[in-house]
């Protein structure tokens, strides 16, 4: 760029500091990350998995599990989610589960993933984690309220898992009104399942062995809800009183 | 021997190009001492280093008339725009509108804006058809952070219209002295440039990139005009529909670095189009149109002004004693926004898909 160029544009000031290039700077994105096979192998549960992998949502999505290369984790029976509407959809490196609860407007999402994003040194300084009994593993998470509920962070065997409960219906409010009801779902997120190709990986970083009995879980029968889809749609209707303004 | 000489010559070019730098900015900060025009720099120089203004509407009305007449020629459509994490100067402070009449505190380390200002989306299509506005709509006017110079003239006044405006059960006549009070959202200056960033703004939920590990997790946009159902919203990314709310919908892109994206207070009719069948996933084109923008909330009810609440969403990690430590997180969307908008501004956008 000439210099006359240069010195036009400085002088102009503001465009410097607004120029294309400097936003253009974007965070690396970091290869997938390895997974600590060997802490999982501490707590993995042939049988538990086998249980959660009949799961209606996940029988249903066999082969999208079985391409998921990262430990799934589900809320255990001592939680009280409602796994009946289970939808699961997997990228082979990340996976989404949307959990729409018998209550109206209540949903729980869960989400794994094995790629991150390269961070600045210090970002995150100054977040407090708060220490969760996760099946006896204590796991530094992370709880954030939102606009429409709650999320949850935290990291196990190098992964990073997320929940979060949106209440967007009169009727799910009590389960957003404060942490209580996500942190039960955090505490309990204690079953893994592995999909063919990540239990491949784990036989051959492991061998295979877990320090876990192959025995099935126990389970709970949860309330089923055939409608829980029917019923937000219905109230998807858009109700249009006079304006107001709230933010 | 040749890169020798080479780096030598450019050592000089950059000598000189440093002191027409420091040159440039010596003229920023001195510049408007001797009445030439100046065009604000950032956080510090328009937000932390000047008292906050009495009346909300008369600083943001100069700050766009200033920015507007200076850089309109170099930016298609005049598109102008303030920089990352300089927020409205009251926004992210511990009082919410600065009352001529009360002792105010800034003790409170607040909101402030967080230091990074990356662009986490830099591909991204722009989320809204046409023309839109980036900015707060909750210290703009018609949001709960406003007040007019009307309302700040007397104390008096102020508290008459706070009354009837808040009076619980609502009293006929609440809306006009809201409206009194706070302005309205349709207020012109709110559809004008430049835009503002209001990623940390003061808001009661948490978010790990703000200073006070509080603040506001998304951008707020005014599509062009008032109008709740009106404006199109479209997909940012090539994604998978994650979630269907009752007024949100939920994005996860299907390339990596997985970004998630939010989009709020969309009209119920339209989204629930997206409702995933069960057993199967639901994927959308990037720039498909996704639902239009209003200002629904909880129950599909209208609950706020007309914007799109645009949030980006991603799994970040440290190094921490030489492992990493992935954290997810809300992060800024602003100069993403502000790359893609100039994109299609300059015809290079992405192809918008019917509905």
């Amino acid at each position: 760029m000439p210099l006359a160029a240069v010195a036009l544009a400085v002088i102009l000031g503001g465009g410097i500091v607004v120029s294309p290039q400097a936003q253009d700077a974007s965070p690396r994105t970091l290869p997938p990350a390895a997974i600590d096979w060997k802490t999982l192998s501490r707590v993995y549960n042939p049988g538990v998995a086998a249980k959660s992998r009949a799961t209606r949502g996940l029988r249903a999505r066999n082969d999208q599990v079985d391409n998921t290369t990262l430990p799934i984790l589900l809320p255990d029976a001592s939680t009280g989610v409602s796994r009946d509407g289970l939808a699961f959809t997997s990228l082979g490196d990340v996976y989404d589960i949307n959990l729409p609860q018998p209550v109206k407007g209540l949903t729980v999402l869960l989400s794994g993933t094995r790629v991150f994003v390269a961070s600045q040194p210090g970002m995150f300084r100054g977040v407090k984690f708060d220490q969760v009994n996760m099946g006896g593993q204590p796991v530094e998470v992370l709880f954030s309220e939102t606009e429409d509920g709650w999320t949850a962070s935290f990291s196990r065997f190098g992964m990073a898992y997320g929940i979060e409960v949106i209440c967007d219906e009169a009727d799910a409010m009590n389960y957003c009104k404060d942490s209580t009801y996500i942190r039960k779902i955090a505490s309990g997120m204690t079953e893994i399942v592995l999909g063919a190709q990540a239990e491949r990986e784990f036989t051959a970083a492991t061998g295979g062995n877990t320090t876990q009995p192959p025995r099935p879980t126990d389970t709970v029968k949860v309330p089923v809800n055939r409608d829980v889809l029917t019923q937000r749609q219905t109230a998807n209707n858009p109700v249009k009183p006079n304006s107001s303004v709230k933010p | 021997m040749s890169r020798n000489n080479g780096s030598g010559g450019g050592g000089a070019v950059i000598a000189v190009i440093i002191l027409i730098l420091a040159l440039g900015l010596l003229y920023q900060c001195q510049g408007a001492k001797y009445g030439l025009p100046v065009i604000p720099m950032g956080a510090g120089a328009s937000s932390s280093s000047a008292a906050p203004p009495v009346s909300g509407e008369s600083e943001v009305s100069g700050t766009a008339s200033v920015d507007a007449s200076v850089e309109s020629s170099v930016a298609p459509g005049g598109f102008t725009y303030l920089p990352a994490t300089d927020l409205l100067p009251w926004s992210w402070s511990s009082s919410t509108v600065p009352l001529p009449w009360a002792a105010t505190s800034n003790n409170d380390p607040g909101y402030k804006a967080n230091v990074n200002v990356d662009n986490w989306s830099p591909a991204m299509c722009f989320p809204i058809e046409g023309k839109a506005y980036a900015n707060s709509q909750v210290y703009r006017p018609g949001g709960e952070g406003f007040a007019t110079p009307e309302a700040l003239a007397s104390k008096a006044q102020y508290d008459a219209w706070y009354n009837k405006a808040y009076s619980n059960p609502k009293q006929s006549g609440w809306l006009a002295a809201y409206n009194n009070l706070r302005g309205t959202s349709c207020d012109p200056s709110n559809y004008q440039y430049p835009w503002r960033d209001n990623f940390c703004e003061k808001r009661s939920g948490e978010n790990a990139l703000c200073h006070s590990a509080k603040g506001h997790q998304g951008q707020d946009i005014r599509p062009e005009t008032c109008q709740k159902s009106v404006h199109w919203a479209v997909a940012a990314e090539d994604s998978v529909v994650k979630d269907v709310g009752s007024y949100t919908l939920t994005l996860r892109a299907v390339n990596p670095p997985y970004r998630i994206y939010r989009y709020l207070h969309m009209d119920p009719d339209f989204i629930a189009h997206w409702q995933p069948l069960e057993g199967t996933t639901t994927m959308v084109k990037a720039g498909r149109r996704l639902g239009q923008v209003g200002d629904f909330g909880p129950g599909g009810t209208s609950y706020t002004t007309v914007h799109l609440h645009f949030e980006i969403r991603l799994s970040v990690a440290e190094q921490v004693n030489g492992t990493l430590r992935p954290l997810n997180t809300f992060v800024p969307p602003y100069n993403a926004l502000v790359t893609s908008y100039e994109r299609k501004l300059a015809g290079n956008g992405c192809a918008v898909l019917p509905w």
